[in-house]
């Protein structure tokens, strides 16, 4: 769980994320950082989501929680 | 005495996209080796061509730079043909903010765009290799290659290194070689449809294209142009295709 | 497969103006279109050489318009009258054009005055009254301005030249976006050094010595003017419908090194 945040903390370049912080709220969460996240979720959790459906979640759990559904994988 | 070798068009990057496209129209006219990393995909290219069964297949991985010259070497001289003219689609496109950026990211985007590009140039202008057969070089780069965008740091990169290489070459190799670069912008392809496939961008893209979003038979149609005998004086040039994309400044 | 589908470069029943069309680069352009097609338009002050142009055309349709360019404030009517007996445009070609090969101090402001009407303002002018109702076709249309790499980079006593073709590429670029929404393209291509009338006054100024240096710093030599029209033609045609505000060069490969 901590290694999927701390990635997410890479991407938007900041300390740490934690589940609750909405995603919006970061400076860095723009086209940009979601082509980084979509990177990320094809090569290191094998899953594909577009951009449009990234633009909907609210908070970082939100987000994770999408991960897990459709990899079956936590981390 | 030798037979004459039958002469080929090479096209990396056959299988998609761009050029795809180019194959398809290039076929009507030329005998093409078609490259492509997917032999599955190359064949359904080759099903699109006009007269399928003249052109050849080329499955390469150009991450693998090493090998370019022993194998593409290897797949003419096996054959006893030449390659009069090489069009080089072959590309991927890789989008990271510059904080993300490292040597591991940019080996691979500058190895097929760049140095693959270098790689076949160099074989097929060897006497031995290719007698003196080459007479066309086009090069499919990008607007990325002057303009910046943000995240297009190693791919803008790539396409600089390749527009540079093509000027030298041209003026080195000339008079017999003409080299040229197209510089397309924004096409939909399988390459950019992630891209494109945000709503924000996709609405970026609407509003800065004067001419609007361009397909694929636009770059073909610059390039059969420019690797025919139409364009015998033009060389060293980068041809930008790009809906007025990089004349706007419009707000 | 091959013969199914017409060259993207033909012009079938397309109306071009080519203006300049007496000699050089403006004669090989509409010698090329009536080839690939097109019904050509020719203007010229050169009556005669207008009338031995439109001998070398192929295919009936082809109309002569003598004019002179330096008439500026006339041009809007002149277009519409043509286009009026001659069919609505579907783009026109500007290889009108004077050089003045000398060195500024001997260069008067009426001087390049002049060449700056002819090869820039009447462009400009023409671009003004072409997307009128009277004038342009209407579905798509393309105009190329023949500029030169004079804009591009310098030379002495190229001056009054260097100006008015640089102004071009400058004006093409805005005029591109202008004329976007009506699906008019607008196009430069920039020639070296070709073996025109024009070129020839200008080379016999030259020494022997200056003229093979000037042909050794072309990597593919010197151009003949089918080399320029046959860009022209890349642009007119559906071949460029995606280029607008870009400049083609066409010159050897003189400006890459």
């Amino acid at each position: 769980m901590d290694d999927f945040y701390r990635k997410l903390a890479d991407i938007l370049d900041v300390p740490e994320v934690k589940p609750a912080a909405v995603l919006g709220d970061f400076t860095e969460w723009d086209s940009l950082s979601v082509l980084s996240v979509i990177a990320m979720l094809d090569s290191d959790y094998g899953i594909n989501l577009h951009a449009t459906e990234l633009w909907e979640f609210k908070t970082a759990q939100d987000l994770y929680d999408r991960v897990v559904e459709r990899s079956g994988k936590r981390s | 005495m030798a037979q004459p070798e039958t002469l080929y068009t090479l096209i990396t990057g056959a299988s998609s996209g761009i050029g795809e496209a180019i194959a398809a129209r290039l076929s009507q006219e030329r005998r093409l080796i078609l490259h492509g990393r997917d032999t599955g995909r190359l064949q359904a290219a080759q099903a699109r061509c006009a007269g399928p069964e003249r052109h050849l297949l080329w499955q390469y991985d150009l991450r693998d730079v090493a090998g370019i010259a022993p194998s593409l070497g290897a797949f003419i001289g096996e054959r006893g043909i030449g390659v009069e003219c090489v069009v080089h689609s072959a590309a991927v496109l890789k989008i990271l903010p510059v904080r993300m950026v490292d040597h591991k990211a940019l080996d691979e985007v500058l190895k097929v765009n760049f140095i693959s590009a270098a790689e076949i140039v160099s074989l097929l202008v060897k006497k031995r290799v290719n007698q003196q057969h080459l007479q066309a070089v086009v090069f499919i780069s990008s607007i990325a290659s002057r303009f910046g965008a943000p995240g297009f740091s190693m791919y803008s990169a790539s396409k600089g290194a390749l527009d540079s290489f093509m000027r030298t070459i041209a003026v080195e190799l000339a008079p017999r070689v003409r080299v040229n670069s197209i510089l397309p912008g924004g096409i939909s392809t399988r390459m950019t449809s992630g891209l494109l496939a945000d709503p924000k961008v996709a609405a970026k893209f609407e509003r800065d294209y004067p001419l609007g979003l361009g397909n694929p038979e636009d770059i073909v149609n610059a390039v059969e142009f420019l690797t025919s005998d139409r364009a015998r004086w033009i060389t060293g040039q980068e041809l930008i295709v790009d809906g007025g994309r990089t004349a706007n400044i419009s707000i | 497969m091959k013969g199914d589908t017409a060259s993207p470069m033909e012009m079938p029943d397309r109306r071009i103006l080519v203006t300049g069309a007496a000699s050089g680069i403006g004669r090989s352009t509409a010698v090329l279109l009536s080839r690939l097609g097109a019904k050509v338009a020719c203007a010229d002050i050169d009556q005669a050489g207008i009338d031995e142009t439109m001998g070398l055309l192929q295919g009936p349709g082809h109309t002569p318009w003598q004019f002179d360019f330096k008439n500026i404030h006339a041009v809007g009517d002149w277009l519409a009258a043509l286009a009026g007996s001659f069919g609505a445009l579907h783009g026109f070609v500007h290889a009108a054009g004077i050089p003045a090969p000398v060195p500024l101090k001997a260069l008067s402001i009426e001087k390049w005055r002049e060449v700056f009407l002819v090869n820039t303002e009447a462009a400009l002018a023409l671009a003004k009254a072409f997307p009128g109702r009277r004038v342009y076709a209407g579905e798509s249309g393309s105009i190329v301005f023949i500029s030169s790499v004079m804009a591009q980079v310098g030379s002495p006593a190229a001056i009054a030249y260097s100006l008015s073709k640089a102004a071009l590429d400058g004006v093409m670029r805005s005029l591109a976006l202008e004329f976007a929404p009506r699906k008019i393209r607008v196009n430069c291509v920039a020639p070296g050094f070709v073996r025109t009338p024009m070129f020839q006054r200008v080379e016999r100024l030259w020494t022997e010595e200056q003229r093979a240096r000037v042909e050794a710093l072309h990597p593919l030599g010197l151009g003949q003017p089918e080399d320029v029209a046959n860009a022209v033609a890349f642009l007119l045609a559906d071949s460029a419908r995606w280029i607008t505000g870009s400049v083609l060069v066409v010159d050897g490969g003189y400006t890459a090194q």
